[in-house]
C-alpha cells in the first residue's frame, strides 16, 4: 500500500521543464539539455551497477551461507549450529529488506517477491504439510504454495512463534523442510540476479532495460523521466509502507500478527534495512556522501536545502527507530514503547512527505 | 457483415503508400485528451502508474481508498487462521493483486510455472445448440454440475484443484500490404480433469486474462442512457459497425441491468464484479455470494471498500499528445474507424454518487458495447446476451504503459497478442475494416498509429 493524500496532491506539471525535455526521443536537444540527459543516464547506470547488482549478489551469497549453515545445523543439531543458522537468516534478511527500496522490475513482475517473502504464512497447513513434504523423494519447491515457503517459513521453523523455539522441539520433517527452503531461496536469489544481468522468461536483461531508459527501442522505459519516477516510487513506496503498514498498523491494532518478522524479533532490523535501502538509492551507494552520479548529487547541485531536508528526515527516522525497545512486537503493547513507535512512525511519514512531495516536485520541475 | 460503399472507398484510399492522415497539426488540440481521466488524472509513467489514487480525492475518499487498497493486496490463507482466513478451498489466486499485478494486464500464464502464478482463468458453461430465448439468456450462462462457471486450478493444502489447464501457443504468420511479415499466435488450451460429458449439451470454454483495473469508476459513472444512445444493432448508419449493449439479470435488485464490466460486459457494476471475483477466484464468500447457511467470510463493508479502491484509482495522463507523429496517428485512428468503437471521449453522469467522479470528461477509448470481432477471436461461448463472437470494446487508456507495468503481459481477452500491432491484426468481424486499413498503411503510417496508441 503506497498511496497517501500527499501522493494524490503532487502531480505537478512538468511539460516545460528541461528534465522533461530530455524525454523527447528523436528531438535534437540543446547542449545543456544533452548534458542533463547524460547526467541522468549516469545516475541510472550507477544505480544499476553499484547498487542493484551488488545488492542482489549479496542476497545470493547470504542465501548460500544460510543454506550452508542450515545444512550444518541439520547435521550437528546443537545449540551452537542453530545459533549460527539463525544469525545467517538475519544476515540474509538485510540485503533483501534493503532491496525493498527498489521493488520493481523482475522481482515484482516474475513473482520472485512472493516466492521469497510471502506473508502471512498458512500456519494452519504447516503441521500437515511438512510430513508430506518430507516424505517426497524430490520435493519441487516451485510447486509449493508461496504461503508455505520463503523467508518467513524459515523464520517460523528456526525461531518458533515468538523467538522461543527450543532445540529439542525440532522435528525430522522440519529439519528436512528447512533444507529445502534454504536451497530454494538460493535458486530464487540466483534467478533474481540473472533476470537483471542476463534476462529471463524471454525478456532482455533488466539492467540494460533500466540503464537505457529513453532510448528509442526501450518500450518499458521510453523516457528517462519514467525511470526516475520508478526510482522515486520505490523510495517513497517503502517509506510510506514503513510508516503506515509496518509501524502504523501494529501500533493501531496492537495485533502481533501484523508485525513483520515477529517470529525472530527481527522487525526493527528489517525496518532499519528498509531505511538504509532508501538512503542507498538516494545517495547512489552506501557511503556517507552522495556518489557523483546520484539523485542526491543532482538535488545538491540545484537545491541544497532540499538535500539537507531529505538527509535530516532519513537521519531522524533512523534515530527514532533505534530508540524503540526490542522486541518491537512487545513495544506495541505498552505505553512507553507505543510512544516511541508513534514517534518513529511520524518520522517515517515526514520522510515519505519529503520524498513524495519535495523530491517529486524537484524531479518534475 | 455488409461493408458499405463509403467504407470500401475509404479502404481504397488507405492503400499502401497513399498519403492519408495529414492533419493540419497546428489546428488540432489534443491537450484535453492528455488529461485522460479528467480530474482523476495522475502524471506518472512508472510501473506504479496504474496503482495511484485519483488526483482529486478528498481526505475521506482517500482514507477509504487506502482501506480498499489493503484489502486488494491482502494475501488470504486457509481457515482457521489469525490473519486473513478464508481462502478456498478451491481458488485461482490468493489475492486480488495476485492476478491484477500492479493493476495492469495480466501475463498469459496458467497454473504455476516457476515463480509465476496464474493470471488467467478458464470460464466454462453448458450450452444448447439452439440459442435460448431472451429470458434465459438474461440469466447468464448455465453452470456445469460439479464445476460451476469457472475452473479453479488451485486448492488449499490437502484440497486437489478442480482441474488443471495446460496452455500452449500455435504460431502463424501474416503479411501486411507492404510485404512485412508479422507473427501471430493463438492459444491452445486443454482442461485436464475437467468435465468429460455434457450429455445432450455442449461444453463451452473461454480463456480469460486479467484486464487493467484503473479508471473503472469513471466507466461505471457513464449514464446508461449515454451508452444506449450509441447502440446501433442493425447498423442503421451503415458504417459496418453495429454495437449493442449487454443486458444481465441482477439477482440482487431483481431487475434487468446494463452490463458493462468484464470481457463480455457480464457484470452490471463494480461491486458485483468484485463480489464474484472474491467468490470465484479466491473462494471467499461474501454478502453477494454467501455460504449455504447465509454466512459470509467478507463483510459488505469490505466488499464495498475493495470496489471503491478500483472506483477511485487515478488514470495516467497521455503523453506527447502534441507530437506530430502522435497527432498523425490520432487522425489515422479516426479515419480507420477505430474510434467508432474505441470512442475517445466519455462523460460521467453528474449525479454519480462518488464526488470525485462527478462531471468528468475523460478519454477511455471505449463505447462499452458488444461487437462481433470475428471468428479468429471467438470463444464460441455465450455470456448473457453476448454471442461467442462478441466482446465488449476494451478501453485503450494506459495502453502505452502496458509493458512498463508488466513486461510480458499480453493484449486481448486471452493475452495472445504480444504487441499492439498483433492485437490490431486480430481484429475482424465489425472491426475488419480497421484491420484491413492497418494492413494497407505504409510503414511510416503504421508507426504513426502505434505512436499514438503508445502515447495513451
Amino acid at each position: 500500500m503506497k498511496k497517501t493524500l500527499l501522493a494524490a496532491l503532487c502531480f505537478l506539471s512538468y511539460s516545460q521543464s528541461p528534465l522533461h525535455a530530455t524525454d523527447r526521443v528523436g528531438v535534437a536537444p540543446s547542449s545543456s539539455v544533452r548534458d542533463l540527459a547524460v547526467e541522468k543516464s549516469a545516475v541510472l547506470s550507477q544505480f544499476v551497477e553499484n547498487l542493484v547488482l551488488p545488492q542482489y549478489r549479496a542476497l545470493q551469497s547470504s542465501s548460500e551461507t544460510l543454506a550452508a549453515e542450515i545444512s550444518i545445523y541439520v547435521q550437528q543439531r546443537n545449540q551452537a549450529s542453530l545459533d549460527r543458522a539463525r544469525a545467517a537468516w538475519r544476515a540474509s534478511r538485510t540485503p533483501w529488506e534493503q532491496s525493498e527500496a527498489f521493488l520493481f522490475g523482475p522481482v515484482d513482475s516474475l513473482g520472485y517477491d512472493p516466492a521469497l517473502d510471502s506473508w502471512p504464512l498458512d500456519l494452519g497447513a504447516f503441521a500437515s504439510a511438512l510430513p508430506e513434504f518430507a516424505a517426497q523423494e524430490q520435493l519441487d519447491m516451485f510447486e509449493v504454495d508461496p504461503a508455505l515457503k520463503g523467508f518467513h517459513a524459515m523464520e517460523y521453523l528456526l525461531f518458533g512463534l515468538n523467538n522461543d523455539k527450543e532445540l529439542e522441539s525440532f522435528t525430522e520433517s522440519e529439519y528436512r523442510y528447512l533444507q529445502s527452503l534454504a536451497t530454494h531461496q538460493v535458486e530464487i536469489a540466483a534467478l533474481l540476479l540473472s533476470s537483471w544481468t542476463e534476462g529471463s522468461e524471454g525478456s532482455p536483461a533488466f539492467a540494460e532495460t533500466f540503464k537505457t531508459a529513453g532510448a528509442p527501442e526501450n518500450e518499458a522505459y521510453p523516457s528517462q523521466t519514467a525511470a526516475f519516477q520508478e526510482l522515486l516510487e520505490g523510495m517513497a513506496g517503502i517509506a510510506d509502507e514503513l510508516a503506515l503498514t509496518k509501524l502504523g498498523e501494529p501500533l493501531e491494532s496492537r495485533d502481533p500478527n501484523l508485525v513483520e518478522s515477529r517470529f525472530s524479533h527481527n522487525s526493527l532490523a528489517d525496518f532499519l534495512s528498509n531505511l538504509q535501502g532508501i538512503r542507498m538509492v538516494y545517495m547512489g551507494g552506501t557511503g556517507p556522501e552522495p556518489e557523483a552520479a546520484s539523485i542526491a548529487a543532482l538535488v545538491t547541485a540545484d537545491d541544497s536545502a532540499l538535500h539537507q531536508k531529505i538527509l535530516a528526515a532519513l537521519n531522524q527516522t533512523q534515530v527514532d527507530l533505534e530508540k524503540i525497545p526490542q522486541p518491537f512486537v512487545a513495544a506495541i503493547g505498552y505505553d512507553e514503547g507505543r510512544n516511541l513507535v508513534a514517534m518513529a512512525k511520524q518520522s517515517a511519514s515526514t520522510l515519505f512527505a519529503s520524498l513524495d512531495q519535495d523530491l517529486r516536485a524537484y524531479l518534475a520541475r | 457483415m455488409r461493408i458499405p460503399t463509403l467504407i470500401l472507398t475509404m479502404i481504397g484510399s488507405l492503400s499502401f503508400g497513399v498519403a492519408v492522415g495529414s492533419p493540419t497539426i497546428s489546428s488540432r488540440n489534443s491537450a484535453p485528451r492528455a488529461r485522460a481521466g479528467g480530474d482523476t488524472t495522475v502524471d506518472n509513467r512508472s510501473s506504479r502508474a496504474f496503482t495511484l489514487p485519483a488526483a482529486n480525492l478528498d481526505t475521506e475518499e482517500l482514507d477509504r481508498h487506502i482501506v480498499g487498497d489493503r484489502l486488494f493486496e491482502t494475501n488470504f490463507v486457509s481457515a482457521p487462521a489469525d490473519l486473513n482466513p478464508g481462502l478456498g478451498p478451491l481458488f485461482n489466486n490468493a489475492s486480488c493483486l495476485g492476478c491484477h499485478s500492479k493493476n495492469g494486464r495480466g501475463m498469459p500464464v496458467v497454473g504455476a510455472r516457476g515463480t509465476l502464478r496464474s493470471q488467467m482463468l478458464v470460464r466454462l458453461s453448458l450450452e444448447d445448440e439452439q440459442v435460448p430465448d431472451f429470458e434465459t439468456l438474461l440469466r447468464g450462462p448455465a453452470p456445469v454440475p460439479g464445476f460451476g462457471l469457472q475452473i479453479q486450478d488451485s486448492g488449499v493444502y490437502g484440497q486437489l484443484p478442480e482441474a488443471k489447464v495446460q496452455l500452449s501457443w500455435q504460431e502463424e504468420s501474416t503479411v501486411l500490404g507492404d510485404g512485412t511479415a508479422v507473427s501471430l499466435r493463438r492459444p491452445v488450451f486443454v482442461v485436464l480433469g475437467g468435465p468429460s460429458d455434457a450429455g445432450s449439451q455442449k461444453l463451452a470454454y473461454s480463456l480469460r486474462q486479467t484486464p487493467p483495473i484503473f479508471g473503472l469508476g469513471l466507466l461505471e459513472a457513464v449514464a446508461d442512457r449515454e451508452i444506449l444512445s450509441w447502440e446501433d444493432p442493425d447498423d442503421a448508419d451503415q458504417n459496418g459497425i453495429s454495437g449493442r449493449a449487454q443486458r444481465v439479470w441482477d439477482e440482487r435488485t431483481q431487475t434487468v441491468r446494463l452490463g458493462r464490466f468484464g470481457w463480455k460486459a457480464s457484470a452490471p457494476d463494480l461491486i458485483t464484479q468484485t463480489a464474484a471475483a472474491f467468490a470465484e477466484d479466491m473462494g471467499l464468500s461474501n454478502s453477494y455470494f454467501p455460504e449455504a447457511d447465509g454466512q459470509a467470510e467478507l463483510s459488505l463493508k469490505e466488499l464495498g471498500d475493495t470496489a471503491f479502491y478500483m472506483q477511485s484509482l487515478g488514470v495516467p495522463a497521455a503523453i506527447n499528445s502534441s507530437g506530430p507523429e502522435v497527432q498523425r496517428g490520432e487522425v489515422l485512428f479516426q479515419e480507420m474507424l477505430c474510434a467508432s468503437c474505441h470512442r475517445p471521449q466519455l462523460e460521467t453522469d453528474p449525479l454519480t454518487p462518488i464526488r470525485a467522479l462527478q462531471k468528468q470528461t475523460f478519454y477511455a477509448y471505449t463505447d462499452l458495447l458488444l461487437h462481433d470481432m470475428g471468428e479468429g477471436l471467438a470463444d464460441n461461448r455465450r455470456d448473457y446476451l453476448a454471442s461467442g463472437r462478441e466482446w465488449r470494446t476494451p478501453p485503450l487508456w494506459g495502453l502505452g504503459l502496458t509493458h512498463t507495468v508488466l513486461p510480458r503481459s499480453g493484449f486481448l481477452h486471452d493475452g495472445r497478442a504480444r504487441s499492439i500491432e498483433e492485437a490490431i491484426l486480430w481484429h475482424d468481424g465489425e472491426a475488419r475494416t480497421s484491420q484491413v486499413a492497418y494492413r494497407n498503411l505504409s510503414k511510416n503510417q503504421r508507426q504513426d498509429l502505434l505512436s499514438f496508441l503508445k502515447s495513451l
